[in-house]
């Protein structure tokens, strides 16, 4: 729950590369006939909106390394954007993508309602951590990235706000930083968890505190380097500590009410060109070469056996996901409040 | 010479006149095919999606009912409204007066100054409002920290954040429009004319205000106009600077709708189609206020390099020329630099915390940023000089009035631009993924997207020269024997050279700066520098973002400089051709 | 070489009749004046003939073939008829010799031919020691005979010529007529010279049509549309003239404030009572002696100014009514002194009140 120092990212960092260098998982058989399969493909496109350009490069590069004679193509736009695209491609009927990788539950929910995800399951899922194993009972999505929204603060306060609700105290009048629901899916996710937990009491507190607000929740990170503001709130935990990472004078506080976990999913389209390839894709995901570079990157792996930086698990942070059933009408709800009460 | 009478000339008549029509015919099919192509199948389906449910896809007039049902619909296109307003106002009392001093006078520094503009319009919008927030957000921005320094106040001096500070930032990013349309206007006009006011005793700003600014008055409006677009369709400056206190303006709205769930696609068609009005009351604005009058400046050609003296007003003029590039290049640029050339940039621009590893990569590790580099000057060079052909073939009928409806075609070319690309991007999407059409995924399609999207600024600008060129040059060449087709390539073109460069540019530029068209079209293997750009700001990588912002910007000026050179070399041989021809 | 034969020519622009309905004939090889004031149809007459624009009725023939209806035009680079522009429409970014050369470029002639054509087209309007300059270089006068002998190196069967002179100085103006006029002995090429300089007109050609609101008002031989002018508009729009109105008596009589007056009858009119106009040249008024049995006035010299050559004096004949006389310079009338006004009735004409003149 403390800040993580620079010291303990760097070592945590150091450790999982080495892990990565060592570990090179053997090529299983089921993977055998699927890579077998995708090879007579030929190609993969990949539209990933989870994930930023650098780490799922890197998951790109990795798959091309351990699976040669598949040419792959990665659109890296925002998941919003890669959503929109893949459903003008299916209205138009011109269908070019073979993984899609977004943030966000509901896209999952509308594609599998237009029948447009086809159902599989990939080999590796049993590695995953059980609670986001079985996220769809039909098998058409699956976890993609695990994200999670925490408190970020300027390296210049000693003593971070430890819970959502100690942001409402009198020092962070002022000095807030967050970013808008009406424009980023994860901050969506907190306020819909915020009002779950403290009601709308705690966004007319949160007014009172004059947060500058911007768009994405990676604005936070920026107003906390530049100096505007000195704690970020529904802020990106992994960034946060990339940036950390980097040298910049940030760090990250996990708060005592719950980071709030928000599960980036995947899915292979109906009509995609090269199915074979993206379901091999979805099972690299659950590989151990995808789970160290995540880690590397400061990213939640995807893996029980990997640990995150740092030697962090699952486990090891309280986190809180939003119940999926009603989901969409409380992001709408959440929105609408958020401009009601915030502004 | 009495001894031959051209009874060939008598005898080929009818042939000639047969030809004559079928080269017109053809010509004009294959514009209108281009046009159809580019311009009216995407536009029809963004009118046709405006008419459509987004939750159902049922037809339905709701979208338009809902634009104003309730006040958080319209009040972002009131936001734009003003921010446009504002925006044109302010660009053209900058601009003008900067073409003015740069084109005509003894002003110090004038090169540099006209590169520096330029620099300004090579921006991308949410590169220059990234810098200008590091420079005047109200805490942390470097003026503002100077200025509690310097004076002990403990309130911030500018408050970047704000419709002020959005209007100012906007306004310098858009000045080299009118700077660009404005001074190459200037150079095409004939200093006599000038000369016939001073020695009249006229003093030299009323000289200006009298006689220079009016004769290019045809290109000071066009430059209001698009100066207005721009201010209606920027989305980065807005979504920066005015998101944090709760003013949405039109492209912020539309990116609200594109987060709905599902996207409000059909909605945001709706929510352009008032901006297609506006602009139409512009350009119509900008038909009565020129009406009849003439404005045929060339040949006019001026004598070479004579200026316009400003004695003891050289210096405050160099003191405004300089607001522009200091304010739009200068200084963010400086901030933008630290940032990329810092390892972190939180640490500030201290030397241990230096590092070239972000060029490095941009140009030598990283595939993507390398063709995406190739990519966008490709593109933007092979649209740009696409556009210009048709905008000047657009012009060209419509100025010369070679058809009947030649309006239509204008107006037709003309609403592009007022589309957010974001819109167009949808258009074009839905235009280009179908059989037999089908360029998904090509260069093509975003090719053509460009040059749909900036044909507005290409015909306006080839509009602006061929007003100054009076059709009796080209006459005399048809009565010499020239067909329509030779006239154009002997007399017309060569007597636009250098404005048509500065039009090149001025498509060019925004090309290499555009994200939202390309936004939907762009693959893998098509990405261009600002769709990437955009994904490292959208992952936080600002040291990325500001290094790969960097190399757009010298890509661009070196391609400007380029195309400098060549004007300067035409300007040179029509400086041996300075002219006579019509007189105003 | 042509003749030019327009019949029944028309234009209109929406509601806007330029051209009413002309018929001119244009012998081969002369030349052809139009005469009018701005907006006469005399620049309409020139676009159709070049064939810049289409006819709205009519026709036009040049050397018997149809080049302009309604319905077909020929396009102007087909025509084999030049044409030389008011503000001489010189290509900046050509020399002179580029200039005149390129229509004969554009005819694919060998290199010796063409130079050959060149070098007579810049002989023929004295412009050989310049042919390297660009026209920035030159005066008006200059380039206004670049334009001329751009139009003639292609040798046209028919030359247009559209204001030629008007942007020139007055001293150049004069030495330009000429030299138009000698090219065109020189070539006898079919000519039409549009102008609204009636001396520009008198001194070039050899037929004159002066031209108002879209009609032909008089075509004739420049002495013709002097002496013996058919309308009073073109009495006055030729040479200085005194409009005098008055009620039309009988033929050849008019009645001016109580006086009859004797003149030539060219009104048309039968029958006394309509209003008309008598008119006369300044010169050919007499002041100060009674030079036959009638047409004398009692009149009062209101001005008089000397120009050297002649003295202009305006005297008031009738309340309201005042006539210019040209006289000797000898004589020396004095503002407010009576003076005997003779118009002598062989120079004196009659006609219609024009329509649109008020008659009082």
């Amino acid at each position: 729950m403390a800040a993580f120092s620079r010291r303990h990212v760097l070592m945590g960092g150091a450790a999982s590369l080495a892990a990565s260098a060592l570990r090179i998982s053997p090529v299983s058989a089921a993977d055998d006939a699927l890579y077998a399969a995708a090879k007579k493909e030929g190609a993969l496109n990949l539209y990933w909106g989870s994930y930023e350009q650098k780490t799922i490069e890197e998951i790109r590069d990795a798959f091309k390394a351990k699976y040669p004679g598949i040419e792959v193509s990665l659109l890296r736009q925002a998941s919003q954007t890669i959503f929109t695209r893949l459903r003008l491609e299916i209205q138009n009927d011109a269908v070019q993508c073979d993984s899609i990788g977004t943030t966000n539950l509901l896209h999952y929910k509308d594609l599998q309602k237009l029948g447009a995800i086809q159902p599989f399951k990939p080999t590796n899922i049993d590695m995953v951590p059980e609670a986001f194993r079985s996220i769809d009972p039909e098998n058409t999505y699956h976890v993609g990235a695990i994200s999670l929204t925490t408190i970020n603060q300027s390296t210049s306060v000693n003593a971070p706000p430890t819970s959502w609700t100690a942001l409402l105290d009198a020092p962070w009048a002022n000095q807030i930083t967050t970013g808008s629901p009406a424009f980023s899916g994860d901050v969506a996710s907190w306020v819909v968890a915020i009002r779950k937990k403290y009601g709308d009491d705690f966004l007319r507190a949160f007014t009172k505190q004059k947060p500058k607000v911007g768009q994405s929740n990676v604005d936070t990170v920026t107003d906390i380097l530049s100096g505007e503001r000195k704690v970020g709130s529904a802020a990106p935990f992994s960034y946060s500590l990339t940036q950390q990472a980097a040298g910049n004078p940030i760090g990250v506080t996990v708060p005592s009410d719950d980071a709030i976990l928000n599960l980036g999913l995947t899915a292979v389209p109906t009509k995609a060109p090269h199915p074979n390839a993206g379901k091999l894709f979805t099972d690299f995901l659950y590989s151990v070469e995808v789970s160290n570079i995540l880690a590397k990157n400061f990213w939640p792996t995807l893996r029980t056996d990997v640990p995150w930086a740092e030697g962090r698990t699952l486990e090891s942070i309280k986190w809180y996901r939003n119940p999926v059933d009603n989901l969409a009408a409380e992001v709408a709800e959440g929105i609408a409040k958020w401009k009601e009460i915030v502004g | 010479m009495a001894s031959s009478p051209s009874v060939s000339a008598a005898r080929s008549a009818s042939v000639g006149y047969r030809r004559h029509h079928a080269f017109r015919l053809i010509v004009l099919v294959i514009l209108l095919a281009v046009l159809a192509l580019l311009i009216v199948q995407p536009l029809g389906w963004i009118v046709f999606n405006s008419f459509h449910d987004d939750d159902t896809g049922q037809w339905t007039l709701r979208n338009y009912v809902q634009i104003f049902a309730s006040t958080s619909r319209w009040v972002p296109l009131f936001n734009s409204l003003l921010l446009a307003t504002a925006v044109a106002v302010i660009s053209t009392l900058l601009g003008v007066p900067l073409a003015w001093l740069v084109a005509r006078t003894d002003m110090p520094m004038r090169g540099f100054i006209h590169l520096l503009t330029m620099a300004a319009f090579v921006t991308p919008s949410f590169i220059g409002a990234l810098g200008w927030i590091l420079l005047a957000a109200p805490n942390s921005g470097w003026l503002n920290v100077g200025w509690r320094a310097l004076s002990g106040a403990d309130w911030p001096l500018l408050n970047i954040y704000s419709m002020i500070g959005t209007i100012f930032v906007c306004s310098i990013f858009t000045v080299p429009y009118t700077f660009t349309l404005v001074s190459s206007a200037l150079e095409e006009m004939p200093v006599e004319l000038e000369d016939a006011a001073t020695t009249l005793g006229s003093g030299v700003v009323k000289t200006m205000f009298s006689v220079t600014i009016p004769l290019v008055m045809p290109a000071v409006l066009v430059g209001f106009i698009l100066s207005f677009i721009q201010g209606m369709t920027l989305f980065g400056v807005p979504a920066f600077l005015l998101t944090p206190s709760g003013t949405l303006v039109v492209t912020t709205k539309l990116a609200e709708f594109y987060q709905l769930f599902p996207p409000a696609l059909y909605m945001s068609a709706a929510y352009c189609m008032p901006l297609i009005a506006i602009t139409g009351m512009l350009f119509y604005a900008r038909r009565r206020i020129l009406g009849r009058r003439q404005f045929t400046t060339v040949g006019g050609k001026g004598r070479a390099g004579r200026k316009i003296r400003l004695k003891g007003w050289r210096l405050p003029a160099l003191a405004f020329a300089l607001i522009v590039p200091i304010t739009a290049v200068v200084l963010p640029y400086i901030a933008i630099v630290l940032v990329s050339l810092s390892r972190a940039w939180g640490l500030g621009p201290i030397p241990s915390n230096l590092t070239l590893h972000w060029y490095r990569w941009a140009i030598f590790e990283n595939a993507e940023t390398q063709r995406a580099i190739v990519n966008s000057l490709l593109y933007a060079g092979i649209a740009a000089s696409f556009c210009m052909i048709i905008g000047i073939l657009v012009a060209y009928i419509v100025e010369r009035k070679l058809l009947r409806g030649a309006g239509l075609i204008a107006a037709l070319v003309t609403i592009p631009i007022i589309i957010p690309g974001i819109v167009l991007s949808v258009g074009f999407f839905s235009a280009y993924t179908r059989q037999p059409l089908n360029l998904y995924g090509t260069a093509t399609i975003i090719i053509a997207a460009f040059v749909a999207t900036f044909l507005p600024i290409a015909y306006s600008q080839a509009g602006s020269i061929l007003k100054g060129i009076s059709p009796d040059l080209e006459r005399a060449a048809r009565s010499v024997g020239a067909t329509e087709a030779r006239t154009f390539a002997s007399i017309t073109a060569p007597l636009m050279r250098g404005g048509l460069v500065a039009g090149w540019l001025l498509v060019f530029i925004p090309i290499m700066r555009e994200l939202s068209v390309a936004i939907f079209l762009v693959s893998p293997r098509t990405n261009v520098m600002t769709t990437l750009i955009y994904n490292y700001k959208d992952g936080g990588n600002y040291e990325a973002v500001c290094a790969a912002s960097a190399l757009l910007l010298f890509a661009t000026l070196i391609v400007v400089l380029l195309a400098r050179f060549v004007t300067e070399g035409a300007a040179y041989r029509r400086r041996n051709a300075a002219s006579l021809g019509a007189a105003p | 070489m042509s003749d030019i034969d327009i019949r029944q020519l028309s234009k209109s622009y929406g509601a806007y009749q330029a051209l009413q309905s002309i018929d001119l004939h244009i012998p081969d090889g002369a030349l052809l004046a139009l005469l009018g004031p701005s907006g006469c149809g005399k620049s309409t007459t020139l676009q159709l003939l070049a064939g810049f624009d289409t006819p709205s009725g009519g026709e036009i023939r040049a050397g018997g073939e149809l080049i302009s209806s309604p319905q077909r035009v020929v396009p102007p680079e087909r025509r084999g008829i030049s044409l030389v522009f008011q503000n001489y429409a010189v290509w900046p970014h050509k020399t002179v010799a580029e200039n005149v050369a390129f229509g004969l470029q554009l005819r694919k002639l060998a290199r010796a031919e063409l130079e050959a054509r060149l070098s007579r087209a810049l002989e023929a309007v004295r412009l050989t020691p310049l042919r390297d300059r660009y026209p920035f270089e030159l005066s008006g006068g200059q380039q206004q005979r670049v334009a001329l002998a751009r139009a003639l190196a292609v040798e046209p069967r028919i030359l247009l010529l559209d204001e030629p002179l008007s942007n020139l100085d007055a001293h150049l103006r004069e030495e330009m007529r000429f030299e138009i006029r000698r090219v065109h002995d020189e070539l006898g090429i079919t000519t039409v010279y549009v102008t609204h300089d009636q001396g520009e007109a008198l001194v070039t050609a050899d037929e004159v049509a002066v031209m108002k609101g879209g009609i032909v008002q008089q075509l004739g031989s420049p002495e013709d549309i002097f002496e013996r002018p058919s309308n009073a508009f073109v009495a006055s729009f030729i040479g200085s003239n005194n409009e005098i109105p008055g009620r039309h008596e009988a033929p050849g009589q008019l009645s001016v404030a109580d006086t009859l007056l004797h003149a030539q009858d060219r009104s048309g009119l039968s029958g006394p009572g309509r209003k008309a106009v008598l008119c006369i040249r300044p010169s050919r008024v007499r002041l100060g002696e009674a030079g036959g049995a009638t047409n004398n006035l009692n009149g009062v010299v209101h001005r008089s100014a000397y120009l050297g050559e002649y003295r202009d004096v305006l005297v008031e004949i009738a309340p309201n009514t005042t006539l210019r006389a040209f006289v000797s310079p000898h004589l020396r009338p004095q503002p407010g002194e009576p003076v005997l006004v003779h118009l002598p009735p062989e120079h004196c004409q009659i006609f219609a009140a024009p329509d649109d003149a008020p008659a009082s």
